[in-house]
């Protein structure tokens, strides 16, 4: 079930009035139902009776009901040894980390090692036809695996095994973090279900608002940055250097709106009920350096890295190759985590890469920054460095998007392609040769639009983008939220701004059901 | 909770009269479409004699200002797409026939002669869309017969969407001596006085081609026809049929369907044809981007011919 489809809206409601009409004692099956309804309501909009084989379904059903259930009782026996003072906990822990992760290889990443090597087979002249395995990934599987592998870990390091199997189950899939996070550690989630929850009217509208906003950044900038970013991308050997560049920003857009809507509406979504889940992003492009971003993105994935990945590594607390290792390590880990693609991988690597970059030559560019009077006028120097950040995450968002590394290759070979007279042509202001200039000929649409329709469109999503980067922009200065600083406006400014919101995702919403970027992950 | 459900009930009821107030004020629609909405007022304000074209897009290949000039007759193209159907816009101009009005029918061959695409065009939600503007009320009395209110709410709110991207744009770009304008924002500068293109269609190679698979007609398909021209000869007007321009090839290919087709209508349509399917043949130099768009060259050839054809029938 889609968070921006009709189905949502129906669902949520009954779920949350039935939540808090039921007693305490009992909610916890109603969720775990909810849950369960949720997760198999994609595959029931999904299926296609004689297409789809009914049996990849019992394997999904299959391989998430056997994660609950091994991590479940190796967590047990986990606590139980590490009591009994026996050495076989670090033999469980190997068992609950692997069983997962065999799983998220086969289902994610089989075919693409499979076709990897050979690849590289058939690069040595060596004959081994690539094994295919016709099976449905699961939706969410990498949350889930990173949930558990999680809850393993934080067992082995001490903290308490669930010991009731519905509330753990609970853990792994409650329906607002099931799909595409955010990553949530057990000892957090679980003593919340524990918890009960009235109904609070503060809380309830604070969360129907995030959820709003959500929805704003999804359906208003994301869908509609969509279109233009899968048609160039799609098709992007067809396209030239402002098209591809158009394209690129489009995406960019794209891509944190998309996500941090589908976060907040999975927040706010909890919120209701009266889970607190955590924040995944903290306006990242305001960011002043590529760390700065990281730290701003994807918050709960990269809290995940670092705590059971970079940390267990040696951190920052060893020799300084070892430490830039271990970034790129890190990187390299999230890269092959959001999917079986060489294109992540390198998306992933250039990330890391400017993060090492900016090690080497932190030095070099404050003294050059010293040198041309760039400190002097610090806020100049922070809008530089916010662009600078954000130019280069784009750039490297162009592997992250492309459909393949050879047209990720060709996008960025052709960006400074096809301007000719363009530049000529825009300081004389002449409208008619720019007109002629944009038009793509033997098209019926424009960037993905109907051509009349992609002028309105386009002022319409920058416009809409003016607003969103404001929003940004203050909660960035107030480090408060933006529900914060609008509850402690006078009625009337509480209700023109509401408006302002409704009227946005009811006439300038795209109502397309597009799916969110990350639930593939 | 009831605060809530209060508040709730508010944003309901903010919104249902936004939509409202959108639909009330006057504005473009951004989509080829909407032209519909210029012509239909060139339908409610051009005098007599008059002569209304109907027919799809192949109707948009013609020099209206010739045909003007040569039979004295005020030109209404009401064409855009053959994909709107020619039942549901003869459905739609019915209440503005006058008498001594000429109706000039034509229907691409892929709109009759293909099943796949005929019933396209009787579901298609796009052209649904702009017919609904032509008469809002009319459809919304039908909509509601049906019970079809979330279809209705659907089509509403998508054209209200429409209009307001079009406002958001003339705002952004402080057009503000066209906020209110309506029907197809680009009218006038891709249209003339009659409804016809101002510029003839670009040239492309390879010809487009819905790739129609032809078989044979029906005459149910195409009995409304009568039904329109019986209400035109109460109301003193006249209906003429004419068989589109086609490439030669093409015709050659699927002569047997055509021939039918043709056949069908002399033996049944009460009112005039004028020509036979061979009759307006081109080569494939003639036309433009599809079989259906005729070239500058082409528009010239066929303009003169039409005349001719048109005299002879009056």
């Amino acid at each position: 079930m889609l968070f921006n489809s009709i189905d949502f809206f129906i669902f949520l409601p009954v779920v949350v009035l039935v939540y808090f009409l039921l007693p305490h004692v009992r909610r916890w099956i109603w969720l775990l139902a909810s849950s369960c309804f949720f997760f198999g309501y994609f595959y029931y909009s999904t299926y296609v009776a004689g297409k789809t084989h009914f049996y990849y379904y019992i394997i999904i059903a299959l391989s998430i009901l056997s994660v609950i259930l091994v991590d479940y009782v190796i967590a047990i026996l986990i606590d139980k040894s590490k009591s009994e003072g026996s050495k076989n906990s670090k033999l469980f822990l190997l068992i609950g980390i692997l069983f997962p992760l065999v799983l998220l290889f086969i289902f994610k990443y089989f075919n693409f090692f499979s076709q990897t090597i050979s690849q590289i087979a058939s690069f040595l002249r060596l004959n081994y036809p690539a094994q295919v395995l016709h099976i449905i990934v699961p939706v969410g599987i990498s949350y889930y695996t990173f949930h558990s592998i999680s809850y393993i870990v934080d067992v082995y390091r001490g903290q308490k095994p669930e010991h009731h199997l519905g509330l753990f189950s609970l853990y792994i899939l409650f329906f607002p973090k099931i799909v595409a996070g955010p990553i949530e550690r057990s000892g957090r989630l679980i003593p919340q279900f524990r918890e009960e929850h009235t109904f609070d009217y503060q809380r309830f509208t604070d969360g129907l608002k995030l959820m709003a906003w959500g929805l704003f950044k999804k359906m208003v900038i994301a869908d509609r940055a969509a279109i233009v970013a899968n048609e160039v991308f799609n098709n992007s050997h067809g396209y030239s250097g402002i098209y591809l560049i158009i394209g690129c920003f489009c995406f960019i857009f794209q891509v944190y709106c998309d996500f941090s809507g589908y976060s907040d509406i999975a927040v706010g979504t909890a919120q209701l009920m009266g889970f607190k889940l955590t924040d995944n992003f903290k306006r990242p492009y305001l960011s002043i350096s590529i760390s700065d971003l990281w730290r701003r993105w994807h918050i709960t994935l990269i809290s995940w890295l670092r705590d059971y990945i970079y940390i267990p590594l040696g951190g920052k607390r060893v020799a300084r190759w070892r430490w830039q290792y271990n970034i790129m390590v890190i990187f390299l880990v999230s890269g092959i985590w959001h999917g079986a693609n060489w294109t992540f991988i390198i998306w992933a690597s250039l990330n890391g890469f400017y993060q090492l970059f900016s090690i080497w030559t932190e030095n070099l560019r404050e003294r050059f920054n010293r040198l041309i009077g760039l400190t002097k006028v610090p806020r100049f120097h922070k809008a530089l460095k916010i662009l600078i950040t954000f130019l280069l995450f784009t750039f490297a968002g162009i592997f992250f998007r492309a459909n393949t590394t050879s047209d990720g290759f060709y996008i960025i070979t052709h960006l400074h392609t096809g301007f000719g007279d363009l530049f000529k042509i825009i300081a004389a202001m002449d409208y008619e040769k720019l007109k002629f200039f944009l038009v793509i000929q033997n098209k019926v649409t424009f960037l993905g639009f109907a051509k009349p329709a992609f002028l309105p469109e386009m002022a319409t999503l920058a416009l809409t983008l003016i607003g969103w980067y404001s929003v940004e922009i203050i909660q960035e200065n107030s480090k408060q939220s933006l529900r914060y600083l609008i509850s402690q406006k006078p009625w009337y400014i509480r209700w023109a701004l509401y408006y302002v919101m409704l009227f946005a995702l009811v006439f300038l919403g795209v109502f397309a059901n597009q799916q969110f970027i990350y639930f593939k992950f | 909770m009831i605060k809530l459900v209060i508040k709730i009930i508010i944003c309901f009821i903010l919104m249902a009269a936004t939509m409202a107030l959108i639909w009330v004020i006057p504005g473009s629609h951004p989509h080829d479409l909407a032209a519909l909405l210029n012509k239909k007022e060139m339908l409610i304000t051009k005098p007599s004699p008059r002569m209304i074209l109907v027919g799809g897009s192949s109707v948009l290949s013609i020099k209206s200002e010739l045909i003007a000039k040569e039979l004295q007759y005020n030109i209404i193209d009401m064409s855009s797409w053959g994909g709107m159907g020619t039942m549901e816009m003869l459905e739609e101009i019915r209440p503005y026939i006058k008498p001594t009005d000429l109706v000039v029918i034509t229907m691409e061959y892929g709109t009759i002669l293909d099943k796949n695409f005929y019933t396209y065009i009787h579901t298609n939600e796009e052209a649904k869309k702009f017919l609904f503007l032509m008469s809002p009320g009319r459809h919304i009395l039908e909509s509601v017969k049906k019970r079809e209110f979330f279809s209705l709410v659907k089509l509403m709110h998508e054209l209200a969407q429409m209009k307001t991207k079009s406002f958001l744009l003339k705002v952004s770009t402080f057009n503000y001596s066209h906020l209110f304008d309506i029907g197809f924002p680009g009218f006038k500068d891709e249209f003339n006085a009659n409804g016809d293109r101002n510029r003839p269609y670009m040239i492309f190679r390879p010809l487009g081609d819905s790739k129609t698979n032809y078989s044979y007609p029906e005459w149910e398909k195409l009995a409304f026809l009568n039904d329109f021209n019986d209400f035109a000869t109460k109301h003193q007007a006249r209906v003429l049929f004419y068989f589109s321009h086609f490439p030669e090839n093409k015709y050659k290919e699927n002569i047997n369907y055509i021939e039918a087709y043709y056949q069908l209508m002399k033996k049944n349509f009460k009112g005039t044809i004028i020509n036979k399917p061979s009759d307006f043949l081109y080569p494939e130099e003639y036309f433009a981007d599809t079989i259906y768009h005729l070239n500058d060259k082409g528009e010239s050839i066929r303009t003169p011919e039409m005349i001719k054809m048109l005299k002879k029938a009056l």
